[in-house]
């Protein structure tokens, strides 16, 4: 079956089956594989995409839900890596395996959007929805406090790519 | 003067001109398997050795002979041969090395001679050579110069990626001398006097930016879950779930195959694999596939389950009839234990762990005739080529291997037969097409090669003055490498190396026995980070805590004093004891302390405990370590480990409990198997300490080794009471509350 999606500010038309999982339809439909599966239920934030700016599991939602509503994914945070919460997670050297990453970031973008200064308690329950087996937990909230800082000081809100 | 110059000879090999890669934020290239490369505008590269490219733009290209699982060592190792071959951090960039034994095995002993990338020795291992070989490369580099100057080697010098004639002022860059340098036969010979001393070190000890970090944060497919050559196809394996059984009949073969994009059920050895056009349609289709397996062909494993495992261990370390493989033996323990004034004794155990590593199990294969290209994450390159061999035919020669970054290991992708990948080759064949397997994460759960449960058993014996002076530390538990390295079990003579690791004391008795008591459950075992130390340090360190409480001194005074003679760790102890400010802890503090000895490294750590009576729920707000590690190559590379081995090591100990039932893991997916999440981290603490003028020791363990010993006695000071088994998950919490 055939679906119009809107991805990180482009038009896509896959052909999938309706309950086809957004992950699967993301990463091996359109090959853009920084979304990854870690579990499948929805435990380890691994394959969080925002949908119109949130974050959401995306191995949770059929792509026959997703009608017209805006998905962006890593690759389309931001235009060339420089997302202030991408700048935060280099400077900090955030990543181990960097696998959960992707994740991670979109999961801090979003809570960045809503919260510009959060506090180390509202990180990290906001954050806990992603696990990191590596366990880069306290460089995550380091990052997400310096990225906040970022954001503060620029006068211009970093775009996301979402276009419609 | 540098050892093996034999060696170095044969080192000298000369391939193509190859491509050079960078890890540059912007220019991603793919191959063949859409696998993404960074790569500089190309220009002709001179392939210097096997080790080292230059080209003539000065982009240098250094081999990682480790794998990169996130502990960084696909950049610290280069960072050794940059510093000595004088190259420029910034023109530096990085790939895999072929997986040539011969040339890129960790000169580590204990290693034998292979590439592999775990135990904490990528580091330490090739310190040594990686600088020699930089060393020689700097020194080519002015012998083409003087020859093309008419000038004596004497007279040069190097800054970064330059050489030097000072009285005349001329110079030209590594690049500029790789175009015309010619190849000579033999590397030249380095002395020791020639390789840099430590204050002129400009790379060594400083945090260089991990090269890889770029790519991971930008979204690049990078692990080989991400591979997709054209025409593949996907697959889901569902391996028996008890070891030693195979498939006897799939009992809806019918239904799943008529579903739509599935295109074959392939039953394999001890497993059934469903090949579709779509992974979400074989995905769907493992969830409902119904196999019936045969009964297991290990009398061990039918109906087994962990508490069978314990009371068999436990019986096994406490039958003193029958000794065990003697880690540590001196004087006579038994004999000083038998006259002693005073024993004391005490048991300890702990549960089995699974890896959890968040990518889960997958390769993509791929034949071409009779050549085999393969994408996979391994921390054992060569081990593959030896399985591909040993279990497919498939000569090394007929291998094109793609090292893939791994979304974690932790020990689990250094197995030798490599299950996983196999899959994807075998498939590959059958399929007549490129194949994609990936592990659903349930059945990753099921196949998984677990940490072994132990059973400890210690004794301690006293004089009359009240000295402790004898210790008797048994230790029953499966020897991962059996299943995980049949290469190096042999070459080992059977010694059952992970299960002894952290099993000496380290510290002073004049009459010591720590052996283990080797077992064998049947289950699936691989190492974990971590090893055998963290459940053997478990029990020595929390019964180090008895002994003190029993005798009225205070623990930390009491390891000092059993250190007297080794006053690098009581340096150790005295500082983890000043950051967690120990003299100045209140009574129920909760504050628990631990100290280890591995291998040359040591550390101690202290742990801040708090607990939920009521819930049985442990938290670790705090957490102070102190690690001498010798050398930090890269500071802040040393720090994460420490960070993530704190992370990790409290997952497993707060967190985790993997069961059996009928020798079948109970457990699917990590809503019944939790992980530690971000909320429950502790703020960590870390000192890292340097010895002047050591090498460098390993740091990926340290975080997590004694750790669990440090909660647990924690837990003690807090509520007075004595836990004595990992996982301190709420069930055991409680039980050792109402005692």
């Amino acid at each position: 079956m055939k679906f119009d999606l809107i991805v990180n500010g482009a038009k896509h038309s896959v052909d999938a089956e309706p309950d086809a999982p957004l992950l699967w339809v993301l990463r091996e439909h359109l090959k853009l594989y920084g979304t990854k599966y870690g579990c499948g239920v929805a435990q380890c934030g691994a394959c969080m995409v925002h949908l119109n700016g949130q974050s959401t599991f995306s191995c949770q939602i059929p792509v026959s839900a997703v009608g017209t509503s805006a998905i962006t994914t890593i690759e389309g945070l931001s235009e060339d890596g420089n997302h202030p919460v991408q700048q935060a997670w280099i400077e900090e050297q955030v990543p181990q395996c960097g696998y959960c990453q992707s994740g991670q970031m979109m999961r801090a973008a979003d809570l960045l959007t809503n919260n510009s200064a959060p506090s180390r308690q509202e990180i990290v329950t906001h954050m806990r929805t992603n696990l990191c087996r590596c366990g880069t937990y306290p460089r995550i909230i380091k990052a997400i406090e310096n990225a906040a800082k970022k954001i503060d000081s620029t006068s211009q809100a970093n775009k996301e790519v979402t276009g419609g | 003067m540098v050892n093996d110059v034999q060696h170095t000879r044969r080192e000298f090999l000369f391939g193509s001109a190859g491509i050079a890669i960078g890890f540059s934020l912007n220019s991603y290239a793919a191959d063949k398997g859409g696998i993404a490369s960074a790569t500089s505008s190309a220009t002709d590269s001179a392939t210097v050795s096997a080790w080292v490219k230059i080209q003539a733009n000065n982009r240098i290209t250094i081999m990682s002979p480790s794998s990169e699982l996130g502990q960084g060592s696909m950049t610290s190792v280069p960072m050794m041969f940059a510093e000595e071959m004088d190259a420029n951090w910034d023109d530096v960039d990085i790939e895999f090395s072929p997986s040539d034994d011969a040339i890129f095995h960790n000169p580590t002993d204990w290693v034998w001679g292979i590439i592999l990338t775990l135990g904490s020795s990528s580091v330490s291992g090739y310190f040594d050579r990686v600088r020699q070989y930089g060393a020689q490369t700097r020194k080519m580099l002015m012998l083409a110069a003087a020859e093309k100057w008419g000038v004596e080697l004497e007279e040069l010098v190097t800054e970064p990626s330059v050489v030097l004639h000072k009285s005349s002022g001329r110079q030209l860059t590594y690049g500029e001398i790789s175009a015309f340098m010619k190849k000579p036969e033999f590397m030249p010979e380095i002395s020791e006097e020639e390789l840099k001393k430590r204050d002129e070190f400009r790379i060594i000890g400083t945090s260089v930016p991990r090269c890889d970090i770029p790519a991971k944060v930008t979204g690049q497919p990078v692990y080989s879950i991400d591979a997709n050559p054209p025409g593949m196809v996907f697959a889901t394996v569902k391996r028996t779930p008890v070891r030693g059984a195979k498939p006897l009949e799939i009992t809806n073969e019918h239904a799943i195959s008529a579903r739509k994009d599935i295109l074959q059920i392939v039953t394999l050895d001890d497993a059934v694999a469903i090949v579709a056009s779509t992974y979400e349609a074989a995905y769907r289709a493992d969830a409902l596939l119904d196999v019936r397996w045969s009964q297991t062909k290990f009398e061990n494993l039918l109906d087994y389950d962990q508490q069978k495992g314990f009371d068999s261990h436990r019986k096994a370390v406490r039958d003193l009839s029958k000794s065990g493989a003697p880690w540590q033996n001196q004087g006579d323990a038994e004999a000083a234990i038998a006259k002693a004034a005073k024993v004391y004794e005490a048991e300890y155990s702990s549960g089995y762990l699974y890896h959890a590593q968040l990518e889960p199990l997958n390769s993509v294969a791929q034949f071409n005739g009779d050549e085999l290209e393969v994408w996979a994450g391994t921390q054992a390159p060569t081990h593959l080529l030896r399985s591909l061999e040993s279990e497919m035919g498939i000569p090394a020669t007929k291998v094109r291997l793609h090292r893939s970054h791994m979304g974690g290991a932790f020990g689990r992708r250094g197995a030798q037969d490599h299950d996983y990948v196999l899959d994807s080759v075998r498939l590959s064949k059958t399929m007549d097409k490129p194949v994609k397997v990936i592990w659903r994460r349930e059945e990753d759960f099921h196949a998984a090669r677990v940490k072994p449960i132990t059973w400890q058993y210690l004794r301690a014996a006293e004089n009359e003055e009240g000295e402790l002076f004898a210790w008797s530390h048994r230790s029953a538990g499966d020897e991962p490498h059996k299943q995980a390295d049949p290469y190096r079990y042999e070459k080992n003579n059977g010694w059952p190396v992970l299960s002894g690791y952290g099993l000496e004391t380290g510290y002073d008795f004049s009459d010591a026995l720590c052996e283990v008591v080797d077992r064998d459950t049947g289950v699936r075992t691989a190492a974990m980070r971590g090893l055998a130390t963290v459940p053997n340090k478990f029990g020595s360190e929390c019964f180090i805590d008895e002994i003190a409480a029993a005798k009225g001194i205070d623990p930390v005074q009491f390891r000092l004093g059993l250190l007297r003679h080794n006053p690098e760790a009581q340096k150790m102890v005295n500082t983890v004891a000043e950051m967690a400010n120990w003299s100045g802890r209140g009574e129920n503090s909760g504050l628990g302390f631990a100290f280890g000895y591995v291998d040359v490294s040591s550390f101690a750590i202290a742990a801040q405990v708090e607990c939920n009576e009521e819930t049985g729920v442990i938290s670790v707000p705090h957490v102070w370590i102190a690690n001498n590690v010798g050398l930090a190559v890269n500071p802040n590379s040393v720090e994460a480990q420490l960070q993530g081995g704190v992370v990790f090591g409290l997952s497993t100990l707060l967190k985790e409990k993997l069961t059996y039932k009928n020798g079948a893991i109970e457990q699917s997916n990590f809503h019944q198997y939790n992980l530690l999440r971000i909320d429950e981290a502790p703020e960590i603490h870390i000192r890292i300490l340097e010895t002047e003028g050591a090498k460098p020791v390993g740091t990926g363990d340290n975080g997590t080794s004694v750790l669990a010993a440090a909660v647990g006695n924690g837990f003690t000071s807090l509520t007075g009471k004595r836990l004595r088994q990992l996982p301190l998950t709420p069930d055991n919490v409680l039980a050792a509350l109402t005692i």
